[in-house]
């Protein structure tokens, strides 16, 4: 055995975690459901929208003794004219309740590279079973004017390193 | 599953394995300071040493590499096993 690594995210004023997560949904709604039940209404030009702010983190579960250098990065997909994902990094002690209006922690585009991954390494370190990363708070903008559609599919990729 | 595990062998011959049975050391139980070589084993029975002496710091990592959101999951793992000497950094990768 090894590290098993998986996908959790909050939700909620109480940080209710959602183990096991596949995927992060931007949706109008603060919740890991089909984001098709909840879509993000497209403004009038020039007035932007925004998806509920997503926290996303990695678990670390299994036989380890470190997991280091913990990044992130969209890998492979491409967003529509008007529509950007920005996403950016905090410690799970930063929770707060998602919101729906313009975030103050995702103010970066995320990116789209290895070279430039968020770290999502905790400055406490990972050196014990059921441990989590650092938050990767993300959130789709949407601009005014956009192409009603649904998004496709976009690929985060994850590394770190095991000892 | 991994399909290389290491194993330390010390300066009094004595071997720690990374899968011993039922048992999983980490590598954190090793005693870096009695390691004569360090061996990564494949399952075919590959074996890739390091040799270790007072001036060689091993260096072994595995780089694990994964994705979600486009229905896979698939993961990446390779084994970066080496040493540092006078500052230099000697490192193979091999894929696990």
């Amino acid at each position: 055995m090894s590290a098993i690594v998986s996908l959790t995210i909050a939700t909620g004023v109480g940080e209710t975690l959602h183990e096991g997560e596949l995927a992060i949904n931007y949706q109008n709604d603060d919740a890991v459901t089909d984001p098709a039940s909840s879509p993000i209404s497209i403004p009038a030009a020039p007035a932007l929208a925004y998806s509920y702010e997503k926290y996303a983190k990695l678990k670390f579960d299994g036989t380890f003794t470190a997991i280091t250098n913990v990044k992130i990065w969209k890998s492979q997909g491409v967003l529509p004219d008007g529509v950007n994902i920005k996403g950016d990094a905090v410690e799970e002690a930063a929770y707060v309740q998602p919101v729906t209006t313009a975030s103050s922690i995702a103010l970066n585009d995320v990116p789209e590279n290895d070279t430039d991954a968020v770290s999502l390494q905790p400055a406490a370190g990972i050196t014990v079973t059921g441990s989590y990363s650092k938050y990767l708070v993300s959130q789709a903008v949407i601009s005014g004017g956009a192409t009603a559609q649904t998004l496709a599919t976009q690929t985060y990729r994850w590394r770190y390193d095991e000892t | 599953m991994r399909h290389k595990h290491w194993r330390a062998v010390y300066n009094n011959g004595t071997i720690l394995k990374q899968i011993d049975g039922d048992i999983e050391n980490k590598f954190g139980d090793i005693d870096l300071s009695q390691l004569n070589k360090f061996e990564l084993v494949s399952n075919n029975g590959f074996i890739y040493t390091v040799l270790l002496n007072p001036l060689r710091k091993l260096i072994y990592f595995v780089r694990v590499t994964g994705s979600f959101g486009n229905g896979e999951n698939k993961i990446d793992e390779v084994h970066h096993i080496g040493y540092e000497q006078d500052g230099e950094k000697h490192i193979q990768k091999i894929n696990d």
